[in-house]
């Protein structure tokens, strides 16, 4: 039979809860843009300049990026997030698009804001 | 968001936390446990069982409640090992119901039993004639402890002056095929002995055997991989 050293029965616990609460509470740190395809909010604020400007198209690229963004984030934010913070800002960019094509100024703007809230609150 | 897969995590953190936290809490039975401690049990179950299916709400809240849940019954036992009043006061005490052969029916309402309970109880431990009894405890984990009357306990060689050979604990030489070298150095044995002791018994190697043992009066007990019940033969029990 194998016997397995004191030391190393009391460090793999250890370790495997360090492990466990580094999954769990790590999503504040891991919603954070790792490249510029990434950079939701800088993405967010884009979009917002041109609502304002009334500028329709270049709003809707940069929506589009906003939404690549998010789907990189999620894969990384998945095990430390709730499933309807992550639906919730989903739904929201989508209903940006909608606002947008519309080029109903004050819906985007208010989608908008809404998503920035749900990015504050996300993995806290 | 692929929820299988944060399912299969979580589950994973659970599962191995729930591991963990019972082995630190201890090796105590099923028939050990206090009502308080199968409760306890129950709630922590029930958080980790959140912990993996509820996506709704982050898992960290989750795992902190189970930690919590955890370390509260860590220091209840602690207290119960450090000082008796407070084992009394979380545990209860043993209830006497039945004191020289009569039922204390105060005791038994006290303790929520019913005299069919107490029956119950009686016959689990074979006895059906409940003037047998001198002494009965329900103890705190609602079991039942009794003490017949002496004129009907069984006969024991000590009684009738009879002397037993010692028997102690047998020890492992070969678990599955492979020799226990630490029990070997403990009998001060060596392998040769052990090879020269399964060859008596008709085996070649220690790959044939599954299982040797050796009590504290020598005596060994050999069982082999291929035994000598003829296939077909075995009766199964239905």
């Amino acid at each position: 039979m194998i016997e397995i050293n004191k030391s190393v029965r009391i460090i793999i616990p250890i370790l495997l809860l360090g492990i466990f609460i580094l999954v769990m509470t790590t999503g504040g740190i891991l919603k954070k843009p790792m490249s510029d395809e990434d950079d939701l909010i800088s993405f967010i604020e884009k979009t917002e300049k041109e609502v304002l400007h009334q500028d329709w198209e270049k709003a809707s690229i940069h929506l589009d990026d906003a939404k690549k963004a998010w789907k990189k984030i999620v894969r990384r934010i998945q095990f430390s997030a709730e499933r309807d913070e992550i639906n919730e800002l989903h739904k929201t960019l989508d209903r940006t698009k909608g606002f947008i094509e519309a080029k109903d100024k004050g819906g985007a703007m208010g989608e908008l804001a809404e998503a920035r809230n749900i990015w504050k609150e996300l993995g806290r | 968001m692929i929820e299988s897969l944060v399912v299969f995590v979580r589950a994973i953190i659970a599962f191995f936390t729930l591991l963990i936290f019972t082995r630190i809490l201890g090796k105590q039975q099923i028939s050990q446990l206090s009502f308080f401690d199968y409760i306890t049990g129950i709630t922590i179950g029930s958080i980790a069982a959140t912990l993996t299916t509820d996506l709704t709400s982050r898992a960290w809240p989750h795992w902190v409640g189970l930690f919590v849940w955890a370390f509260l019954v860590f220091v209840l036992q602690w207290g119960n090992l450090k000082g008796r009043t407070i084992a009394k006061y979380i545990d209860g005490e043993p209830e006497i119901v039945i004191l020289k052969g009569k039922i204390m029916e105060e005791t038994l309402k006290k303790t929520r039993y019913r005299a069919a309970d107490l029956l119950k109880l009686l016959r689990s431990k074979d006895v059906f004639d409940i003037s047998e009894v001198e002494y009965a405890v329900l103890e705190t984990n609602g079991e039942l402890s009794i003490l017949k009357k002496s004129e009907v306990q069984p006969i024991t060689p000590k009684d009738i002056g009879l002397l037993t050979p010692y028997k102690g604990l047998s020890k492992e030489l070969i678990y599955d095929g492979k020799v226990m070298e630490r029990n070997l150095n403990y009998i001060n044995r060596d392998k040769e002995w052990l090879l020269n002791q399964i060859r008596a018994h008709g085996y070649g190697s220690f790959d044939e055997v599954f299982l040797a043992l050796i009590d504290e009066s020598n005596k060994m007990f050999i069982d082999g991989y291929r035994d000598s019940i003829e296939k077909g033969s075995e009766k199964r029990l239905e």
